[in-house]
Order: structure tokens, then C-alpha cells, then sequence
């Protein structure tokens, strides 16, 4: 939202403090001022108003033409090459010492020059090119009533043109309907500043237009009364379709709007002024002067100004004539009855429409305009009889425009003040402040609140309409924050009991579980939590056990991801460009169907590591991944885990890897990439490996694995035995078997196919050398 | 043997010894338990006792002699070893070989550098669930469908009708009807909104969000919290600077600047020049919220506040796009430790 100095001036006595000083001040009291800046800050007072008082052509160039301007008193010569310039028109002279803007808006100072041996003073400048809006064409010709002004510098007319605009966001207002007009702004910047507003005469809710016969037969049926609580028309006729004001025409420039023509412009000024958006029908357009207010047909057809067809639904709200939608509610005006040149009849409305219809219509259509940006946030229905006669009285500054109907005002529950109680201790008690009671009823008269005394009770607040937000006592405390200054409050940090905060185990779980995984050389990943197709399938994934988005940024985010695999191991070929080699890990949540698709995702929190090696052994690689796997384990002091074959993830290669299993719990996978997973992603001659956890399950574990041993001081043998075995498991179950508890360490030396030679430490005494004895003669029976 | 001879013996082996091994080797063969020495001590038993005593001095004479010459003759060898170190000289300026560790990504750092600060005040750290429903993302902070102020959280759905949560107020009722008062909870979550990313914009972020809620809770309450935790933050005292904002779950609501760390507020680069920067959303937890969390907002009343943790480590280390945090580039994640 932007606020225009010029205009708000119009309902603020005095002279407005410097534009950055009330930047500050609207930050303070109402939200940030997200800019500010002057208006054509390089335009000065050598442009002045003057008049063509001759032209002939320049006798060296046939292009030009030697002008003769005069302020009244004195003469220049201006040489121009302009086609639109006519003796006796006004139009804008920059002198040298001017500065103008080019049409690429560079700027230039202008200087007296020569022209094919005629020096020209000065220049005639378009409208462009003193920053009166876009208009390139030819000379600027001002209005030939301002022959009054000649001589005076152009800004001294048209203060305007150097307006400071102040911006707001317009979601930081989003509560404040109130704000999206200059007399909403202009309240908050009198009660920031404390001074007392000046209230326009259009303001009162009550009118009595008296229209001249003879009168159109127009009528009004609200059918859709849900939808509209206040419908209000009133046709004029006499309507001479022309330029606005310049002033006007300036205002709307300020505040970010393009000039069109007096009636449309009279309307946009109403909404920047009240934020009341009005609509104008062209009368001799309709089919009948009946106006309809409806719900649209399911599947009917409404054209709207831009031309554009745009099919409705039953949840539409339409104005429409004679069958046919003339406009979409509150929203967008329909083609069929727009203002052109030639309207000479025409009706203005001034409407309150339902917010939600209004919201979910615009989103819908895509058609997010001026009006509906205003009416989705709840407009005071109060405004509509002000607007309307602000409306009338803007058309009249150019053309005749006779009233041609009474008011119809279809308004059936009109809208009345609220009142909210207040203590002005509840008021401090929230804000932790000593704010004294008659400091917090001066803030509330300033901002047009009704301010009642109640013995012992505080105050009762009448709320003005036009305050839609404000409906309970803790919006007044705000009231009194904002305008009294939070940065008053004393700083307090609040009391508590040294009771120790309940400790989340899964949160330190997941720290010092990335923390190792660091440590163990291990780079910690971080991926979006969304997926597409490509690699779902790249991973072997099927993309229908995957959550869509309805509305996904890109197709490669079109899913929430059910794996960390796939967005790892592109992540892995990412980096494979830059590194040798990766060790990677992700602790992240997947999303994953539960058995009713209706029901809230199941999102367990994974942990998947990977390495990668180029030219190894797949033993070795395998070996690692393991290792690694078995080191993250102890220093969790998790129970064993058992590796066992199974049903794996489609992206495991099926004999190179394992179930994780924790007692009888599945817990995760470990083993080396599928082959063709691996050729998807082109990972060349790079292997490798991974496991996969998730880390809901094993949290709980963490931390209760270990046992206390007490060390075994006595003297330890240490020897190697050679024997076969089906595989590493067996071979050390059959040590273990019978060596029993003289067994201190079992490890493999070395493995060559089914024959393993192991390492083993043994308590050196004599019940253990019986034990070996034993296991010796068992070893060479088989053997 | 006699004497003599194992004397000259001892002195032609001892001739040959350059090295600290072959030194040690001859103590043992002539000075050890079962060495050259203690053998003749042991054939002193079998002489009669007269020559007994001669001998035995003569022997440990001897025993004196050996022990002499190995002590000089380890001197020497110590002497030829300082000599041959100076010519074992290496390039020290060679770099070192590192042994591989892994990086935390600066996110994850971040989370533990807030938690640890938030444990330290008392608040309780719990992680948010990433998808939620409406009621939790929305309804329950009291923003209805079809209101204007969903525009604040561009949301991404999916075909069922959850949401990637917006914002980590997401939790809050869960948070008021999983405990009782005095609640305070610190919520570290993933966030998501459905916009176009460019450098300073992306759809995936994280956030950290404090809930407090007591009998008798403030504005002065939060905004003396808020300080004290980016005092602890950025150790040092840091002013703030409160503005009106507007949230549905808060009231009133504010957005608060911090007096720029990294200049003391007279202007830099990180702050644009401004002295202040804009670092959080805050404000008094609406009666409606703590209603709806089954608080009763006559007896409680509490505060909230919410900032990005990207945004912090963006300002620290001066990061020019958001988008680096999820492209899984090392030569972006290897540089935070």
C-alpha cells in the first residue's frame, strides 16, 4: 500500500514532519515502511507554465518549427520538433538549469542551444519528460484555463508531481481493511503524530440525492443476500467522457495507478481514498435496467475486461443484466458494459460483498485485483454511501453528470458500532507496563473509538465499523502498545521454579548420532524433503508408493520423498565430479502411505550413510560399509544387530546386502548398490556402498547395549587357527562353541573361499589349553 | 676360562659394537643372569675356600671393568648418534597428511548452537512433525480457510489434503495439550512454502520457534527473553527494535529488529547499512490459540516467537544464496566445522 503526502495532507492540519522521521513513526505505531522516496526528486523550478504565443517554420530544417513563448511579461524562442503544438496552447517550459528525463529515464539538464543557426532557450517538454506519467507523445498541452499560472514553476501547480510515497506491505495490513485507503492511513498517522484528523463532509452514511426526470427505470434484485449484505447503484446521465484533473490524475500516479479517463479514474480514487472499490456499467450497454445480484449458473461464461472467457461456478457471485454476467462480484468488471469515449449514461455501484466468496472466487479465476484485494478483507459496508457521493463529486470536477435515479440502497441489516470493555489494568497486565489510564484513553480518541467511563469497571470502547479488527480486549491492548511504544515496557525476564525442563532423549539421540557419523568421516547432506519421478525410478523406486503434491513447484519436486536414497546418491554423483571419493549421510524424515491414504503420512526419521571407492574389491567395500556400521553401533551403545538375507529396497544389489535386524525389530539394510541402480546414475567405476536406518526405531536402543566387564588381568595367549566353515559366522561359532569363556577376542586374520584364519586371545590356563587341545582334534577330524 | 681371557674376549667383542643392539646383546652375554660372568661366580662354589675370596674379587673386578667399558662405550655411541642425527635432516615445510573426518552441515550447527542456548534458559528443545494437517497448520492458530491471511504462508498441499507445515507454530497445539503450564518449549523444525527460489528465497528452510506460557506472562516477559537469548547468541548486549506486525495466532504481534552485531549499529554491509537487523516474528500467544491448545486463557496467558535459522547463519558467515543449503555441494558444507 502505498500512502501519498499530497493526498493525505488533505485530512491532516499543519505541516507533516520530514518524510523519514514519519517513516519512522508509521513502523512504530502501524508496521514497517518497507520505502520511501520523492516523486521525480530531480525536478526543480526551472519548468514553468508558459504560453505558445507564435510558431513558424525554422527557415534551415523542415522538421522544425521556431516557437515564441511568453510567461506574460517576457519571450523565448524555443526551436521544437514537435507536430502537436499550436499557437495559443499551455504547455510546460524547461529553461536551462531544468532537469528532464529521457524516455530510457536517464536524466539531462537542459541548456540553450543552437539549432541550425537559431538558438532555442529552452524546451518544451511531454509529459514524460517531467515525470507526469508515460505519455511520450508530442508536448505535454496543459489545460487552457491555466493561462492564470503562467510564469509559475510547474510543481508549484502540480505539488504532486513531487509527492513523497511512503510503502507498505500490503500483507502487513492484512487485518486492517481500514488501511487501504489514505483516510484509514491518514487516521493512524494523526493518532501517531496526536493530532486530531480532519474528517471529509462526504462521511456521513446518510444521503438523499434528489435525481431529475426523467429517471431511468433502474432496479436492483439482490438474490444472493448471503453473499452481498449491501448493494447500492445510482445512474447519471449528461456523463462526458474526458481526461480527469491533473491533480488527480497525479494523486493516482502516486499511489501506483495509471490515469484512464474522469470516470474510471473517479472510481479508483474513491478505493484509494476510502478503500471502497466502486464499479461503473456503461447504462445504454445493458439489455434492461434490471441489476441482478447472483450466484453465477455452474459452467456460464463471463468475459471480463481484459477479454479473457472465464468459465463459473455456483460459487461465484455475478452482477447480472438480463441474463448475461455484467461483472464478477467484487472483482473484475465484465466487458459488455465497460466505459468507453461514448458513454453518456452510466451507473456507479457501491457494494459490500461476503470476504470468503470473494477470496476463493479471485484465487480461483486467478483475477487477484484492486477491489478483491480489499473486499477479502472484510470492507466496512458503512462506506458505501460516502464513496458514492465522493464518486459523483469527482466526475462533476469534468463533466455535467445529472443524477438519473434515486439512491437504491439495498442494505437490509445495516452494519452498527460494537462495544468492547476494557480495565486499564488488563492493559498492563499484559503488556508488563505502568501505563496510566487516561495516556491509554487519548490513544483510543484518536482512533475514532467512542471512550465510556464505567465505575469500577474501566471503560466501555464503541468501536467505529470502519474497525473490523478490533473485537476483543486484547486487540485494544495492542491499541495501546503500538501507540504508547513497546520499547517503553521495562524489560522483564520472566520468574521461573529451578525444576530441570523435561530432556529430549530423541533429540540428543539424533545430535550425537550425527556427531559420530561426522567423526567417522562421514559428510552430513541436506536434501529436500520433495522428490520427482526421475529419480524415484532412477532408484528403482516406484513412484506410486510416494505421496504427490497438488501443487509441486517443479516435477522434480513432485513428491514427498519416501526414500533419502535417490536425492542422496544424486547428491553423491554431484560431488563425485569435484572428489575421488564421497562419504555422505542424511538424518531427514521420509513420507510414506499409511494402509488408509486418508490418514495423516507415517514420517519416520532416517538415517542413510553411503561411501563410495573406485577399483576395490566388493569383500572390501563391503567390509567398510560394515565397519562402519559396526563402530556407529558400539559408540552407541546399541545391543548387537544381526545382518541377515532378506526382502530389500529395490536399490540394493540382492546378494551384496542384508536386513539389519535389532532382537526380532527390522531396523534398516546394509549392503552395496544395485547394479543397474548404480548404471542410472552413471556412477562409472565408482562403487558403492550404503545402509539405511531408521532412527525412530533405534533411538530408544541407544545407550542400552553396554554391559560392564570387569578386564581380564591374567596372563593372555594369543594364537591363530586355520579350519573351514560355510561362512565367517559359522566359523567363529564353532570356536566360540568350545572354547566357551576361556575365549577373551575372536577376529579374522584372513579368509581365502571357505577357509577362514582366525586370531584368537585366551585366558592362559590350563582348563583353557584343555579347551584347545579339543578344539584342535575336532578341527583335524574334519579336516 | 681364566680371567684374563674373558677379559680380552670381553675386549675385542666390545671393539666390534657400533650399534645401541649390539651393545645391549654383549651386557647380556656377559653381564646377564645366565651371562659369561655369573657362570664363573658359579664355579667359585667348587673351589676351596682359601682361593675362593681371591677369585671372587678378581671376578668382581671384572664385573667393575665390563660395566665401565659398556656405560663409555654407550656414551660413545650416544656421541655418533647426535653426530648422524644432523645429517637426518627432513623438509619440515611438507604438508601433512589429514586424516579424513566428515562435516556437520552448518543447519545442524546451527540447531545445536540455538538448542544449547534454549536448554540453558529452561525451555524444553522438541523437533517439529514435517507434515501436518490444516487444523494444526492453520486452524488451530485460528486462521480459517479463506482467510486473507493464508496469503502470509504460501502452502504447498498434498493430493490428500496435508500440509508441508509453513511454519513451526505448527506444533503449538500439540505442544498445549501434550503438557500443563508452565510450558516452555523451544520447536526446531523444516518448513516449506511454495515459492520460487532465488538467492535470498527458497522453499525449504528451517526455523526455531519459543513457546512460553504462565499465569502471568508479558509483553515485557517476551521481550526481555528475546533479548537475553540473542545476547547469549552474539555475546554481547544487543539493543532491540519492536515493530507492529501482524500474525492471526499473536496479539498484539511484533517483528523485532536487533541493534547489527557485527558493526555495533554504526552501519556494514551485513546490515545494509541500517545498524539494525530484522531477525524475528513475536508476539502475546492469542486467547483463541491457548482455547483452542485446552488452556484456559483467563488463567494463562504466554508468548511466542519464531526466526529462521538460515537467516542466522547467512548473516554470520556472510552467504550470498540460500540456495546452497540444499544443493549438497561439499565444497559449500566442508567449510562450517
Amino acid at each position: 500500500m502505498k500512502i501519498s503526502q499530497t493526498w493525505i495532507s488533505d485530512f491532516l492540519p499543519g505541516q507533516l514532519p520530514p518524510a523519514e522521521q514519519l517513516a519512522e513513526k508509521l513502523s512504530a505505531s502501524l508496521a514497517e515502511v518497507s520505502n520511501w522516496q520523492e516523486r521525480n526528486a530531480w525536478l526543480n523550478e526551472k519548468i514553468i507554465v508558459a504560453k505558445i504565443i507564435s510558431l513558424r517554420p525554422h527557415p534551415q530544417a523542415d522538421h522544425l518549427q521556431i516557437a515564441q513563448l511568453s510567461n506574460g511579461q517576457r519571450h523565448w524562442q524555443v526551436i521544437s520538433a514537435a507536430t502537436n503544438i499550436r499557437r495559443g496552447q499551455i504547455v510546460p517550459l524547461a529553461l536551462p538549469g531544468a532537469t528532464v528525463q529521457t524516455p530510457k529515464g536517464d536524466l539531462k539538464t537542459i541548456t540553450a542551444r543552437e539549432f541550425r543557426g537559431q538558438i532555442s532557450a529552452g524546451m518544451m517538454t511531454s509529459a514524460q519528460e517531467v515525470g507526469a506519467g508515460s505519455d511520450q507523445q508530442g508536448i505535454w498541452i496543459l489545460p487552457s484555463d491555466w493561462e492564470k499560472h503562467l510564469g509559475q514553476p510547474l510543481i508549484k501547480i502540480l505539488p504532486a508531481l513531487k509527492d513523497v510515497v511512503w510503502e507498505i506491505e500490503n500483507k502487513a495490513l492484512t487485518h486492517r481493511p481500514d488501511c487501504f485507503g489514505q483516510l484509514g492511513l491518514a487516521r493512524e498517522i494523526a493518532a501517531s503524530l496526536k493530532i486530531t484528523m480532519k474528517v471529509p463532509p462526504y462521511f456521513q452514511n446518510h444521503w438523499q440525492p434528489h435525481p431529475k426526470k426523467p429517471w431511468l427505470p433502474l432496479q436492483i434484485q439482490v438474490k444472493a443476500g448471503d453473499l452481498c449484505p449491501r448493494y447500492a447503484v445510482l445512474a447519471l446521465r449528461n456523463i462526458k467522457v474526458t481526461a480527469s484533473p491533473l491533480w488527480l490524475q497525479q494523486r493516482l500516479l502516486s499511489v501506483g495507478l495509471r490515469p484512464i479517463n474522469n470516470i474510471v479514474d473517479a472510481t479508483n480514487y474513491v478505493m484509494m481514498e476510502l478503500g471502497q472499490p466502486m464499479h461503473a456499467f456503461d447504462a445504454q450497454k445493458l439489455t434492461d435496467k434490471t441489476i441482478v445480484v447472483r450466484r453465477a449458473r455452474e459452467g456460464e461464461i463471463f468475459v471480463g475486461l481484459n477479454q479473457r472467457r472465464y468459465q463459473l461456478s455456483h460459487d461465484d457471485l455475478v452482477i447480472a443484466n438480463h441474463g448475461q454476467p455484467i461483472a464478477l462480484a467484487g472483482i473484475f468488471g465484465g466487458e459488455n458494459s465497460e466505459i468507453d469515449e461514448k458513454s453518456q449514461e452510466i451507473i456507479l455501484e457501491a457494494a459490500n460483498f461476503q470476504k470468503a466468496t470473494i477470496r476463493r472466487s479471485a484465487r480461483r479465476h486467478g483475477l487477484r485485483t484492486d477491489a478483491s484485494l480489499r473486499f477479502e478483507k472484510g470492507l466496512d459496508p458503512n462506506l458505501a454511501i460516502p464513496a458514492l457521493k465522493l464518486t459523483l463529486a469527482l466526475i462533476r470536477l469534468t463533466s455535467p453528470a445529472t443524477i438519473a435515479s434515486p439512491l437504491i440502497d439495498h442494505y437490509p441489516q445495516p452494519v452498527k458500532s460494537k462495544t468492547i470493555n476494557l480495565h486499564p489494568q488488563f492493559v498492563n497486565q499484559i503488556l508488563g507496563g505502568k501505563i496510566r489510564a487516561t495516556t491509554m484513553a487519548a490513544i483510543f480518541k484518536r482512533l475514532d473509538l467512542g471512550v465510556k467511563k464505567k465505575r469500577g469497571l474501566g471503560w466501555q470502547l464503541t468501536i467505529p465499523t470502519f474497525r473490523p479488527d478490533l473485537k476483543n480486549p486484547i486487540d485494544l491492548v495492542e491499541e495501546v502498545g503500538r501507540f504508547y511504544g513497546y520499547h517503553r515496557l521495562p524489560l522483564q525476564l520472566p520468574q521461573r521454579p529451578l525444576r530441570p525442563t523435561p530432556l529430549n532423549r530423541a533429540w540428543q539421540n539424533d545430535q550425537q548420532a550425527r556427531q559420530l557419523l561426522a567423526s567417522l568421516g562421514f559428510d552430513e547432506i541436506y536434501n529436500y524433503s520433495f522428490v520427482g519421478q526421475q529419480l524415484l525410478t532412477a532408484a528403482r523406486l516406484k513412484p506410486k508408493i510416494a505421496i504427490p503434491l497438488r501443487n509441486p513447484l517443479s516435477p522434480a519436486l513432485a513428491y514427498l520423498a519416501p526414500s533419502l536414497v535417490p536425492s542422496l546418491l544424486a547428491t553423491a554423483k554431484l560431488n563425485l565430479a569435484n572428489f575421488n571419493q564421497v562419504r555422505l549421510f542424511s538424518v531427514a524424515h521420509v513420507f510414506r502411505y499409511q494402509a488408509n491414504q486418508q490418514q495423516m503420512p507415517a514420517q519416520p526419521k532416517m538415517i542413510v550413510a553411503l561411501l563410495s571407492r573406485r577399483q576395490v574389491k566388493t569383500e572390501t567395500i563391503f567390509r567398510q560399509i560394515k565397519g562402519h556400521l559396526e563402530i556407529f553401533w558400539q559408540r552407541l551403545q546399541l545391543p548387537p544387530f544381526q545382518l541377515k538375507s532378506g526382502t530389500l529396497p529395490a536399490y540394493f544389489h540382492p546378494g551384496q546386502s542384508g536386513q539389519i535386524f535389532l532382537g526380532r525389530q527390522l531396523i534398516g539394510y546394509l549392503g552395496l548398490l544395485h547394479p543397474l541402480v548404480a548404471k542410472n546414475f552413471n556412477f562409472g567405476q565408482n562403487k558403492i556402498a550404503l545402509f539405511e536406518l531408521n532412527f525412530d526405531q533405534l533411538s530408544p536402543f541407544i545407550g542400552q547395549g553396554d554391559k560392564y566387564h570387569p578386564p581380564y588381568l591374567g596372563a593372555v595367549l594369543k594364537i591363530d587357527i586355520s579350519l573351514k566353515a560355510k561362512n565367517w559366522r559359522q566359523a567363529q561359532e564353532k570356536v566360540a562353541r568350545i572354547l566357551a569363556d576361556s575365549l577373551l577376542k575372536i577376529s579374522l586374520r584372513d579368509h581365502f573361499e571357505q577357509k577362514y584364519t582366525l586370531h584368537l586371545e585366551l585366558k592362559s590356563n590350563p582348563k583353557s589349553r584343555q579347551r584347545w587341545q579339543k578344539l584342535l582334534r575336532i578341527i583335524n577330524q574334519q579336516e | 676360562m681364566t680371567i684374563a681371557a674373558l677379559r680380552r674376549q670381553f675386549q675385542q667383542e666390545l671393539k666390534k659394537v657400533n650399534q645401541d643392539r649390539q651393545l645391549e646383546a654383549l651386557r647380556i652375554r656377559y653381564l646377564g643372569r645366565k651371562g659369561l660372568l655369573n657362570r664363573l661366580f658359579q664355579q667359585l662354589a667348587k673351589l676351596p675356600p682359601t682361593q675362593r675370596r681371591r677369585r671372587g674379587q678378581a671376578i668382581n673386578q671384572l664385573k667393575n671393568f665390563f660395566r665401565q667399558e659398556i656405560a663409555a662405550r654407550q656414551d660413545q655411541l650416544n656421541q655418533n648418534l647426535l653426530t648422524h642425527l644432523e645429517k637426518e635432516k627432513i623438509d619440515i615445510s611438507l604438508p601433512g597428511k589429514k586424516p579424513k573426518l566428515g562435516h556437520l552441515h552448518p543447519i545442524t550447527l546451527m540447531k545445536q548452537e540455538v538448542a544449547n542456548i534454549f536448554q540453558r534458559m529452561g525451555f524444553e528443545v522438541i523437533e517439529a512433525q514435517e507434515v501436518n494437517d490444516d487444523y494444526h497448520n492453520f486452524g488451530a492458530l485460528d486462521i480459517p480457510a479463506d482467510h486473507p491471511a493464508r496469503d502470509l504462508w504460501d502452502t504447498f498441499w498434498t493430493r490428500e489434503g496435508f500440509i508441508p507445515i509453513t511454519h513451526t507454530s505448527a506444533m503449538q497445539n500439540w505442544i498445549y495439550r501434550q503438557r500443563q503450564p508452565p510450558i516452555r518449549v523451544a520447536v526446531i523444525g523444516r518448513c516449506f512454502r511454495h515459492e520460487a527460489t532465488d538467492a535470498s528465497h527458497e522453499h525449504t528452510f528451517h526455523q526455531v520457534e519459543a513457546v512460553y506460557v504462565d499465569h502471568q506472562v508479558s509483553v515485557a516477559n517476551l521481550l526481555a527473553t528475546l533479548k537475553a537469548f540473542f545476547n547469549a547468541f552474539y555475546h554481547q548486549e544487543l539493543p532491540l527494535k519492536i515493530r507492529p506486525s501482524y500474525f492471526p495466532f499473536v496479539e498484539p504481534g511484533l517483528e523485532i529488529a536487533i541493534g547489527c552485531p557485527f558493526c555495533h549499529g554504526r552501519g556494514c554491509p551485513v546490515c545494509q547499512q541500517s545498524g539494525w537487523i530484522e531477525i524475528l516474528g513475536a508476539g502475546q500467544i492469542h486467547p483463541q490459540v491457548l482455547k483452542n491448545g485446552g488452556l484456559d486463557p483467563k488463567k494463562y496467558r504466554g508468548f511466542a516467537w519464531g526466526l529462521g535459522l538460515e537467516r542466522l547463519i547467512m548473516l554470520r558467515y556472510q552467504i550470498e544464496d540460500i540456495r546452497h543449503f540444499h544443493r549438497g555441494d561439499l565444497r559449500f558444507s566442508q567449510q562450517f566445522r
